[in-house]
């Protein structure tokens, strides 16, 4: 008798959560189709990828803000992810509709997993940290040391460049390649003696370790031979099938460009604010990247300098041998340069 | 709340295999301990890697400090993939043992290769898929690096859906009501368990140490990272889960104890050691209580023989009760003696019909003219290995216990059935009783030697201790199931002889 009631208790329990999840799921629906309904006679939905840092997110978050997007009938769903690569797979995946990636991953880009739709800027935010109590001060102590990277992102790549300049190679090195959050722990409790990494993570990095951390290379450092380009991708499927909706995303995203080169610090508490970070140390980030407006982008493009650091970002790929001679393509099978220009317009 | 389900799975198990320390429980225990390690590791790469809703994020693990701390957890990517790895390639392979242990079908049951061949898929593809094996033989050959994804994906949906099968084919086959039904609580756990693992099994685990490697296929994108379903229905399946593996551990407790073995055998001699300290002076003063009563009937005798006038009536009487007396107590230490040198029990092939006969007489013997009603039903009579004399005596005893549980409950009129049948391994002779029942406090001491609620001068309480041994030596056990004020049932099952 008494198990009976006990199995009559469990399903009743199961029946009161299946009802009160069908009607979550209802109320939800409802609402959803409530907003879609609004949204498809105002607003289209988009949801775009960003990483918590300020290069990210100022021109998409300035756009949000000054109501660029709006203009263009298009609401922004910002969804948070660590590095450029995941974008692009969620973009494949289609959970994502397009999104920001740092100089890394453009190797996937080219390699044909994505369409860049605009360049969003030249970056400074990568860096390799040495920990000098692990004995690594300058680049030639690199040798024979443990360096954390988070491989097939910018990060391999500043530290690539690192080692050529002192001679070495991956092979001369001890490799821990691990996600961009636990760079920063790996980093900070000296299990690693030196990392590659970007910003905010260097920040967070030089803070908590003072002055045990050194810099030993950034971007700056290397800007003749390796632009560190940063752009905005999308999965060439839904470029094709989106053309309008595109050019009416990069046009909201100009909005977002021009009004944060005047307003850097404004633009860095709204974003602050969107990633649930500190705002003061987001400010310190102000100094990630070169910060261009549609004009200078247009501009840009005309004279062919745009063309020229996808170039050149391909041949150091290369060089990197991360892609071979047979990967390479013409920049224009990869860049949407056609909807820069009419968004331009 | 995900991460609470997972702590709360893990130490369940580890109690319930604290608790029992079985074969099932201990594959239950390895299930739970994989699917932990798998959740775990799709959660700090979650973590890691973003791309999930807020709602999502708190769902998963409460706040953001908490998905914060994880996200900073230092773990390299090649040990967080071989961690999810290790998880999805385990978890299958002790569903499966799990079913095989509990599936009667002989074929599976007796078949040692069978069991032995099983763990060869899953070290396979734990051996493959240590990153730097996996990375050396899959660079630059991407048809043997997609050979061994769909290998691995293969073999995993054919062990879950062999192993489905043999639980359901169990459940099909418990003819025992109630084992069938505690049976149906475990496997409704394990399935809730399997749900839950088949929300995330389907992602190639190579693909969080070999994300960006340009040479890596991507199946199924970034899977982990989508949401697959609304968090009202993730909070439906984990509240189902945890329900489940309440219910679940909970009969697989009263389940082991009841089918596969008795207890635990310290605890067991503990008790017994207990219960012969007592049983001994309970012994003793029934003895002592007999031969008091002789006294009284040799005083009264001698009172007889000081008479005058010899009353040959009166003496014929009393030396009648003194005889019946001397039966009696030759009868209790009989059936004490019975009881302790059950260790001499001597296996030759028996029909079961016989066996159950001489049992039947024995009891037509003693209750030639009762208005209970005993019914038979003989489905079968097999031929098995038994003691002929111990067995029927057993079976005798069992009778006389359903017989004296009427007799003690208000209506004189009751029924016993005495059903003999065989269920896949075991020959069951059940009887049922329509007398007083017992509590779960009574149901608990049975067993017990010496243990007896009837505390009258005829019953020794070796009755069910002696049928349990006697079943123990035929390789049988005995098991029972009771309600108070309804009745009892004893099953005394016997291995089949083949």
């Amino acid at each position: 008798m008494k198990k009976s009631i006990s199995l009559l208790m469990v399903l009743f329990v199961i029946l009161l959560l299946v009802a009160c999840s069908n009607d979550e799921n209802n109320d939800k629906s409802e609402v959803d189709s409530t907003e879609e309904a609004a949204s498809n006679e105002e607003l289209t939905k988009m949801k775009v990828a960003y990483m918590p840092n300020y290069a990210s997110m100022n021109a998409v978050v300035a756009g949000i803000n000054t109501g660029a997007f709006e203009e263009q009938g298009i609401e922004v769903e910002l969804v948070e992810f660590a590095d450029g690569p995941t974008i692009i797979a969620a973009m494949e995946s289609g959970s994502i509709d397009v999104g920001y990636i740092g100089p890394g991953a453009h190797v996937l880009a080219i390699q044909g997993s994505a369409d860049i739709f605009a360049f969003a800027h030249l970056g400074n935010a990568d860096e390799v940290i040495g920990n000098k109590e692990n004995g690594v001060r300058e680049i030639s102590d690199l040798k024979g040391k443990t360096i954390a990277v988070a491989s097939g992102t910018s990060s391999e790549t500043i530290l690539n460049m690192t080692l050529n300049e002192a001679g070495l190679t991956e092979e001369d090195v001890k490799l821990m390649d691990m996600d961009a959050s636990a760079i920063v722990t790996a980093m900070i409790s000296g299990s690693v003696d030196a990392a590659a990494t970007w910003s905010p993570n260097t920040t967070a990095i030089k803070e908590e370790m003072g002055d045990n951390a050194i810099m030993l290379s950034n971007n700056v450092r290397y800007a003749d031979q390796f632009p560190s380009i940063a752009s905005w991708v999308v999965n060439p499927k839904y470029a094709e099938e989106n053309h309008d909706l595109l050019v009416k995303f990069t046009k909201g995203l100009y909005g977002g460009m021009d009004y944060r080169v005047e307003n850097l610090d404004e633009v860095a508490k709204w974003s602050a604010e969107v990633a649930g970070l500190d705002a003061e140390s987001v400010k310190k980030e102000t100094g990630d990247g070169d910060w261009i407006t549609s004009d200078d982008l247009v501009e840009m493009i005309e004279n062919g300098d745009i063309d020229i650091f996808y170039e050149v970002q391909q041949e150091n790929f290369m060089t990197e041998e991360r892609l071979t001679e047979d990967e390479l393509v013409p920049v224009s099978d990869y860049v949407l340069f056609d909807i820069m220009k009419e968004a331009a317009e | 709340m995900f991460i609470v389900f997972l702590i709360f799975l893990l130490i369940a198990s580890i109690m319930v295999l604290i608790v029992k320390r079985n074969k099932e429980t201990f594959y239950l225990f390895a299930m739970c301990i994989s699917l932990a390690l798998m959740l775990t590791g799709i959660l700090v790469y979650i973590a890691k890697k973003g791309g999930i809703s807020r709602e999502v994020q708190n769902f998963f693990y409460f706040n953001l400090d908490i998905k914060t701390s994880i996200q900073y957890f230092l773990i390299t990517l090649d040990h967080l993939g071989y961690l999810v790895a290790i998880g999805r390639y385990l978890f299958p392979l002790f569903l499966l043992l799990l079913a095989i242990h509990y599936s009667m079908i002989v074929w599976i049951r007796r078949n040692y290769w069978l069991k032995r061949v099983i763990f060869i898929p899953p070290i396979i593809s734990l051996l493959l898929y240590y990153p730097d094996i996996f990375r050396t033989i899959t660079k630059n050959n991407l048809l043997f690096q997609s050979s061994i994804v769909y290998f691995s994906f293969t073999w995993i949906v054919i062990y879950i859906a062999v192993s489905i099968f043999l639980f359901l084919y169990e459940a099909y086959s418990i003819n025992m009501q109630f084992f069938r039904r505690q049976f149906i609580l475990i496997i409704t756990f394990i399935f809730s368990l399997t749900l839950l693992y088949l929300l995330y099994f389907e992602q190639d685990p190579a693909q969080v140490y070999q994300f960006y490697s340009s040479g890596f296929i991507w199946r199924n994108g970034i899977y982990y990272l989508k949401s697959v379903l609304s968090v009202p229905t993730y909070t439906f399946i984990v509240l189902l889960n945890i329900i489940c593996a309440i219910v679940g551990f909970a009969s697989l407790l009263r389940y082991t104890k009841d089918l596969f073995e008795s207890s635990k055998e310290g605890e067991i001699i503990q008790r017994q050691s207990k219960a012969v300290t007592m049983g001994a002076s309970v012994f003793v003063h029934g003895i002592k209580n007999q031969l008091l009563t002789n006294r009284v009937i040799y005083k009264r005798m001698e009172r007889i023989f000081a008479n005058e006038s010899l009353d040959k009536e009166q003496l014929k009487h009393f030396t009648d009760q003194l005889a019946a007396q001397n039966e009696n107590i030759l009868l209790r230490i009989e059936s004490l003696y019975n009881a302790v040198k059950t260790n001499q029990v001597h296996l030759v092939p028996v029909q079961l019909k016989t066996v159950i006969d001489e049992a039947l007489s024995y009891y037509h013997h003693k209750y030639s003219n009762s208005s209970i009603h005993l019914q038979i039903q003989l489905s079968s009579s097999p031929t098995l290995l038994a003691d002929k004399e111990h067995l029927s005596e057993a079976i005798y005893n069992l009778l006389v216990n359903a017989y004296d549980a009427i007799a003690d409950s208000t209506s004189e009129k009751g029924t016993i059935k005495l059903h003999v049948y065989s269920v896949r391994l075991y020959h069951v002779i059940e009887v049922t009783d329509s007398g007083v029942g017992m509590t779960k406090e009574e149901m608990r001491q049975i067993c017990e030697p010496f243990y007896s609620n009837k505390n009258s001068n005829y019953n020794w309480g070796m009755g069910l201790y002696y049928i349990r041994s006697i079943a123990n030596e035929h390789f049988g056990s005995l098991k029972f199931e009771s309600k108070k004020g309804e009745g009892s049932t004893f099953y005394l099952l016997l291995p089949k002889f083949k």
